[in-house]
Formats: structure tokens, sequence, C-alpha cells
């Protein structure tokens, strides 16, 4: 780093109107080699791996770092690098992150594709459920409704993708998008007497709260592994005969029951999901179960299996299953902790309970599944008269949409059939209504 | 899918072979009469409540006629022949507790014994049942 007298410049703060102007100090090459004078006003101080001395502002936010006034420093500055509009110049310019933000676009988080195609089946406008409308696709085109599936995406389903620009919703939508930051984000803990510094901290370690943020509707994954049911909208009584006073965000109600044995040993999302089912391998897939990798018995088949996962994990493989498997002292391969550096134990199935031949075909969750949130009776009402907004066009337009359920219950779950193929054999898995 | 509420132990043999509800027949009673097994819903299919002719809770009905749709072409409820498996373990189970029972442990597929006059307390019902085998007589068949 070389810090250079530059007493002529004459920059005032980003913050216009917070803080009186004043001259620019220093000049700063930063370790990427770029000068860049915005640190001269900005205090701000990021994680270390995206650190003011390392990056700059420059790098990440765009803008002119050369400029001599701050109408010049912040044209076609960005707020949030990580939207997946610029992220191709930001986080996924030439040396940082470039083979990730080409690949997360064609993810299901960033396509929504699966969702898309379904509700197009459901409502008859395709043959099957293997459409090829995305997000990006629907952006594109903000006048062509493509059908009432389309719509009903656009008015209910449209705030959980990454193409969302951040803070653009009203209420509790305004945290949810923002590309790249949807999940890399972690706000700054402020600290008393210390200068006023809101730059988040970029983070690979995504804390659960990221992940439920969206994965908290439809089959309501991350609020039932933290043991938390949906119950009804006027609080049900579950508490000595009050109201439940547990309510998320949104203003849903939920009530405390036992949580996925997982959480209650302190696993986050990020400890099973890896990168290639979260961001994808470039290729792009149509529905969850094609791009979700991991399973059960992943971590749960016993020594030798674990063996191999290591030895995957400490060869030159681009996508290796688990990258957070560690030996102990007595030689177990345990799992460790991303979030709580913890190691955890990886205890194998049993062969005598989970492989004998009666129950060859059931799936370890059609067993161990202990509760699952089931809706009955969901059906939705449209009004072509009134409007409702549209949240990727983000204007409001005719056709309101309204969901409503008859019931829901928290239960053991309902089990069906999984066909086989020629590759793959039958499944007994879990069927859920809703 | 995978509902995320994993737990260690695992669900009791009777919660899926004796269960309608985790059969996809919904919420009811099983009964065992002259070697058939029969199904009484617990929940109205009164268009007038639930806007529709079907039973909310019911994904197939006893004959194995599928009565929704799954989000997956290849996803579907059990048929009549694979109802008729589950609940002919069901109807053992009463007495014949767990996989390390021999009747269990040496169950072959599709030559299952013939159930005996026990199983019918397994449903709790008052139908009459025909003589069938005691409970001497199947212990350990097989």
């Amino acid at each position: 780093m070389i810090y250079t007298c530059f007493p002529c410049c004459t920059l005032t703060t980003a913050i216009a109107g917070t803080k009186p102007a004043q001259k620019a100090r220093m000049v700063t090459r930063t370790l990427a080699g770029q000068i860049d004078m915005c640190l001269s006003c900005h205090p701000e101080r990021p994680d270390r791996a995206h650190g003011r001395r390392v990056m700059g502002c420059f790098s990440c936010h765009l803008g002119n770092p050369l400029a001599g006034t701050p109408e010049e420093a912040h044209r076609g500055m960005v707020l949030n690098p990580g939207d997946l509009r610029v992220a191709q110049k930001t986080c996924g310019q030439e040396g940082c992150h470039v083979e990730q933000v080409k690949h997360v676009k064609n993810t299901l988080m960033a396509t929504n594709r699966g969702i898309i195609s379904t509700l197009q089946y459901y409502w008859g406008e395709i043959q099957d459920n293997n459409g090829t409308l995305t997000v990006d696709k629907l952006l594109e085109n903000h006048h062509d409704k493509k059908g009432l599936a389309a719509d009903y995406f656009r008015k209910l389903c449209g705030t959980c993708h990454l193409w969302l620009p951040r803070n653009t919703l009203p209420g509790f939508l305004s945290e949810k998008g923002g590309g790249c930051t949807a999940c890399h984000y972690l706000p700054k803990k402020m600290e008393s007497g210390r200068p006023k510094d809101k730059h988040p901290l970029i983070t690979r370690q995504i804390p659960m709260k990221n992940c439920v943020r969206c994965h908290n509707r439809s089959g309501r994954i991350g609020l039932s592994y933290q043991g938390l049911y949906e119950t009804e909208g006027y609080g049900v009584p579950f508490e000595d005969g009050e109201f439940s006073s547990l309510q998320l965000g949104d203003g849903r109600f939920v009530h405390k029951i036992h949580p996925d044995i997982h959480y209650e040993k302190g696993l986050v999302c990020i400890d099973c999901h890896n990168q290639k089912e979260l961001m994808g391998d470039g290729k792009q897939r149509t529905h969850l179960y094609q791009q979700v990798e991991i399973r059960c018995e992943t971590c749960h088949s016993g020594q030798d299996g674990l063996e191999r996962l290591l030895q995957e994990q400490n060869s030159n493989k681009k996508y290796p299953l688990l990258n957070n498997l560690i030996r102990s002292e007595d030689k177990q391969i345990l799992l460790k902790g991303k979030l709580d550096n913890k190691p955890h134990p990886l205890r194998p199935f049993s062969r005598d309970k989970c492989r004998n031949p009666q129950h060859s075909r059931l799936s370890c969750q059609a067993c161990h599944s202990s509760w699952v949130p089931q809706c009955y009776g969901c059906h939705v009402r449209y009004d072509r008269g009134k409007t409702q907004l549209d949240k990727l066009s983000l204007k409001e337009t005719f056709g309101r949409w309204q969901e409503y359920r008859s019931y829901m219950r928290y239960e053991n779950p309902t089990l069906g059939m999984l066909q086989g193929n020629n590759e793959k054999p039958g499944e007994i898995v879990i069927l859920v209504p809703g | 899918m995978d509902p995320h509420t994993t737990s260690k132990k695992s669900r009791p043999c009777n919660d899926c072979h004796s269960n309608p509800k985790s059969m996809g027949l919904g919420y009811g009673n099983i009964s065992f009469t002259n070697g058939i097994w029969g199904f009484s819903p617990a929940t109205s299919k009164d268009p007038k409540i639930f806007g529709q002719n079907q039973r909310l809770d019911a994904f197939v009905d006893k004959n194995g006629r599928m009565l929704v749709h799954a989000s997956r072409s290849e996803l579907r409820p059990f048929k009549k022949s694979e109802l008729d498996r589950i609940i002919q373990v069901g109807l053992c189970l009463p007495c014949h507790k767990g996989s390390e029972d021999p009747v269990m442990k040496n169950w072959v597929k599709g030559k299952s014994p013939v159930p005996c006059n026990c199983s019918t307390n397994a449903f709790k019902t008052s139908v009459k049942t025909q003589p069938s085998p005691t409970k001497a007589q199947c212990t350990g068949s097989r």
C-alpha cells in the first residue's frame, strides 16, 4: 500500500449533506493495484477479504475513483455490488468470483424455473412441468403476462429470487433479494463509541437467517428445521389457553415444537448444502430435486463412505460433496460446523433396521421425519378487477390473487411411491398436501 | 421432499402399517371383516363444506384410485396391491411387535401369513370376523 499526500483534491463525503465537505488528504493504492481516492472520505470498513485497503471502494461499488468532485466520483456507482444486473462487473470481475457469478444466474434461486413451470402446468398452459420460462425472461418482458400462471408468479411468488433488487419492496420483503448479497450479507454489529459504519460484512459463513428469509413458505423447510410450526392466522391458543406469542416478520404465528435433530446439534443449512447445490455448476436445471446432491447416506453410511468423501475433499475435485470433514485424533472422520467450528460425529445408520429386505425401498425421510406441515384445501382467488403489486416490474397491475387454505396440521407424514426407472429403483417417500 | 424434521428415533411400525392417514387414505378407521379390509373415513366430502366432492385429507381411496395429482409425474399414492400388503403387516403388529419378531423377520414378500383373530384388535373395530388362525398358529410361522 502506498499513501500519498494529495492536498489539492476537494472531495466531499459520500453521504452528502450529513457531514461538511472535506478535502481529500490522501490517495490509496490498494493491494489490487488500483488508485482509489474514495477512501479519503469514506471511513467504512468491510470484512477482511474485502478490506478497504485491499479492494478500495471502486472495485466493488464502481463509480470513478479518480474524480475530483463527489458528483463525478459517484456517477455510475452501485450501492449493492451483488445485484445480478451488475455482478459481472463487480463480484464477478476478472480476478474475483468470475465463475460463481456466471453459474449462480443459472441456479434455481435465480431462475425459479421449477416454480414457474409447475404453475404453468397446473394452469394447463404447458404439457408438463418442465418449462423453460425463468425470472430473467419475465423481467425482460414486463408487458407480456404469458398467462395466468406468470401473473400469479409475479404477484405472489416474485419476492424470492436473486434478481430481486434489495430494499425495493415494502415491509419485510425489503430484506429479500439482492443477488449475491441475498446470502452473503451480514450486517455489522454496531459498537458504542465508534464511528457509525453501516458497511455490511460479506461472508462465506452464511447464517441460517439468510436462508430462511426465503425458505419459509411452501414446504416451510426453514421453519420446520427450527421446530417452528406455522399455526392459523389468528394465533391458535396453544400457550396455556393464550394466543401464540411467537410471530414471524410477515405476521404469521408460529408455535415451537421439536426441531430437526441436526438443528439441535448446531448444524446450519450450509453445513450440509454445498456450493454446487447452492450456486450451481453453470447447468440450468428445472427442479430442486435435480439440483440437490446431498443425501442422508452421504454422512451416515459409515466409515468407508466417509473415507471416500475425505479423499474427494482433499483431492483437486472442483465440487467435492462435502468440504468440512476433519479427522480427529482417534482417526474418526467428523463434520466441522462451518459457523460454530465444532466437530460433529457422523454416526452410521443401522444396517439391520435400515437395510432389511422388507424395507429396502423406504427413503430415510419416510421413517425419520417426525412431522411435516400439511396444508389442506389450499386454493386461490383471482379478482381481475382489482390491482396488486407486480413484484417483478414493481408496478401495480390489474389482477389480484389471494391465497386461502381450509386447515393446517402438523402430523406424521403421509407416504407414497416415487416410481423408479432403469437407472434408479422406486422409493417410498413423503407426500405433502398443499 | 425432505421436511427437515429428522428425528433420531424412527416412526413405530404401526404408524405406517395401521394408520390410514400415513397410507394416504386420510383420517378414519380401518376394519377387517371376512378377510377383507375396509376403511371408514372420519372426514366429510360434503361439497358444501369444502367446495369439492372429495375429502381433502385423502390421496387415494381404498380401491387404490388416485384422488390427487402430484407435482411430479412419477410420484403417486400407493396402489391397491401395495395398500393390501401394508395393511397385512398391520394386522399382525398387535402381537408381533417390531422387526426382531420371528414373524416379521421371516416375512416373505407376497407370501404373508394369514392374519389371526387377534389382529382385529389392531383397528379397534366391533365387526364380526370369520374364524381364522389363532394367535398360537400364526406366531413364528414361516
